[in-house]
């Protein structure tokens, strides 16, 4: 996964891609069992190698741990370029659907 | 010849590959205490208290802190509670620290705790901290912690804190 994430990544809350790969990280030792529902909201590309994807992302799953997941949806504003033959994710934004993303 | 993969599909490859992680680790809560308790400022209707807590992060991963809402009571009575934007990181296996600054009007909100903070200048006081941290990771659900120790009022109008124990929240 962490071959999708570009080794430019920023984004506004000051993370980088080794950031990411620790949200990553938090995840797979987190969940036992958890479903992702996902929803395209857009996708704007800009010539050759930039594009943007709006997501909507909901979880549905249990967990064997002590806490859960939250059951809000997130919507997600993705930043992808093209480095090579592969689109990278650049940067994104997210927040709580209805709410502020950054 | 080039080879050009669609962006979408590969996003959605990487959640659905995120959503097949199976595993029995679960996320544990941070290690919390009252390190010290700094008086910063005292006026007859407002007192300013700096609280510095030690937290120790068990995950094998960072946790990015957004938000942090707490209370402490000293010898049971309601010494503070609030809430504060954050915006630190907790080490993966790690410790760091972290300080609130909180102003009070004992007099008029809780004159008793004037006694047990006079008190605590010659004794030990209890004191009982609980919280929870929000973590800055979608899906993630905020994070409670609670510890119970010991504090004695330092000379200097700073207070040190001896921990002795501990309970997590369920």
């Amino acid at each position: 996964m962490m071959a999708l994430i570009s080794p430019s990544y920023s984004d506004a809350r000051g993370n980088e891609r080794d950031d990411v790969e620790n949200m990553f990280r938090a995840y797979f030792l987190r969940q036992n069992n958890i479903k992702l529902l996902t929803k395209i909201d857009a996708v704007r590309v800009f010539g050759e190698d930039a594009a943007e994807l709006d997501l909507t992302v909901g979880m549905a799953g249990t967990n064997d741990g002590v806490f859960g997941f939250s059951a809000n949806a997130y919507a997600f504003e993705m930043e992808l370029v093209r480095e090579g033959d592969d689109w990278l994710l650049i940067s994104a934004r997210w927040g709580e659907v209805g709410g502020e993303i950054h | 010849m080039a080879r050009y993969t669609n962006p979408v599909l590969l996003l959605l490859a990487a959640f659905t590959l995120s959503g097949c992680a199976v595993t029995q680790l679960a996320i544990e809560s941070p290690l919390v205490s009252l390190k010290r308790v700094d008086v910063a400022e005292v006026g007859f209707s407002r007192q300013t208290f700096v609280l510095s807590f030690d937290v120790i992060n068990p995950n094998p991963f960072s946790l990015p802190i957004n938000h942090v809402s707490y209370g402490v009571k000293l010898d049971k009575q309601r010494f503070a509670s609030g809430e504060s934007v954050a915006s630190f990181s907790i080490p993966a296996n790690s410790d760091g620290e972290f300080a609130i600054s909180v102003d009070l009007d004992l007099l008029r909100t809780a004159p008793q705790l004037l006694y047990i903070v006079r008190d605590s200048a010659v004794h030990d006081v209890a004191y009982e901290l609980s919280g929870k941290f929000g973590v800055d990771i979608p899906f993630v659900d905020s994070v409670p912690f609670q510890y119970n120790g010991d504090i004695r009022l330092q000379a200097g109008l700073v207070t040190r804190a001896t921990n002795h124990s501990s309970d997590k929240t369920p």
